[in-house]
């Protein structure tokens, strides 16, 4: 099957990216990563005292792998923009994950200024992927303002709660030319491969892999979730039925006339 | 002399460039980036960039994220 995801020009070799936050333990992250085939990864930006240390977390993050640096901790646009141009200059690549958030309890971003940051940074040649409440015209606005894919919330950050915004995110896919990868509250693999079997381009996992009693267990499980329901995207025929339709004949009985 | 880094002033004994900063705290160059002052400094630059009083010094780098 020839079916390649491609975001910033780059043939990007799995739709399961992964968030490196919240291991118990940074060893776990790279068999997790190399185990799952994970191309994409995502990492913050945070003052640092001592970068020398094992602790590195770029030490647990195979060389292959494209970072995306998140702007977490950015509650507005100028904040944003301020960390991406940070993080491009530690000279590790242009991705970016744009995250504006104001909101405490539900880590909600704001889109009015997530797509202001696309506005300024597409321009200055990030490859942007904004994380945002869906929303199609946001989601058309930021990608006319260059983002690369757009990334919408399933539910709220670290909730586990699973793809509750199935019908708005299947309304983006069906609008969408760039990529669309449902990031945030994917719990378990069947939820990411409820998102892939509607044609979400990749989904972003983050919390259930690392806080999972086997975090790379779990990496691959999400990983082989994600092939195969990619899989039946392309191979299912949509059909769902109103009633019953036998699956065995319907003659030659073992009783009776027929 | 009297600085801020990542927001907590700080004592510099003696004059100071940012290359001996990041050699002194024994940071990994490869994997930082400095803000002088709002301003992002390149790398090849911290030789030549002289640490003055009051500067604002922020050192980031990545740690692990969503």
């Amino acid at each position: 099957m020839d079916d390649v995801l491609m975001i910033g020009g780059r043939m990007i070799s799995s739709r399961l990216f992964i968030g490196t936050g919240k291991f118990g333990d940074n060893r776990l992250i790279k068999p997790a990563l190399e185990k799952s085939g994970a191309a994409v990864v995502t990492v913050a930006l945070r003052r640092i005292d001592d970068s020398a240390g094992d602790e590195n977390i770029l030490n647990f993050i195979p060389k292959d792998c494209i970072l995306m640096p998140n702007t977490s901790g950015a509650r507005n646009a100028e904040e944003a923009i301020r960390i991406a141009r940070l993080a491009k200059a530690c000279g590790m690549g242009n991705w970016i994950k744009i995250e504006v958030i104001n909101d405490n309890k539900y880590l909600l971003p704001d889109n009015q200024e997530t797509l202001k940051a696309v506005d300024i940074l597409a321009k200055e040649e990030f490859v942007v992927l904004p994380y945002m409440v869906p929303d199609l015209y946001a989601a058309r606005r930021m990608v006319d303002a260059g983002a690369a894919a757009i990334m919408p919330l399933g539910s709220p950050i670290g909730s586990n709660r699973g793809l509750k915004t199935k019908e708005l995110v299947r309304i983006m896919i069906n609008d969408s030319s760039v990529p669309v990868i449902v990031d945030a509250g994917l719990g378990m693999p069947s939820e990411a491969a409820e998102c892939m079997e509607m044609g979400c381009g990749a989904v972003l996992v983050n919390t259930a892999i690392a806080t999972a009693k086997d975090p790379v267990e779990m990496a691959i499980a999400f990983s082989e979730a994600v092939r195969g329901s990619r899989r039946a995207f392309f191979a299912s025929s949509g059909y769902i039925g109103e009633t019953a339709g036998a699956s065995s004949p319907l003659t030659g009985f073992l009783r009776g006339t027929n | 002399m009297y600085i801020k880094i990542n927001g907590k002033d700080q004592e510099l004994s003696g004059a100071c460039t940012l290359e001996e900063l990041v050699v002194n705290k024994n940071l990994m160059r490869n994997t930082i980036v400095i803000e002088q002052n709002g301003l992002i400094i390149p790398k090849k630059q911290w030789g030549r960039a002289a640490i003055g009083e009051g500067d604002v010094i922020e050192i980031i780098g990545f740690v692990g994220g969503g």
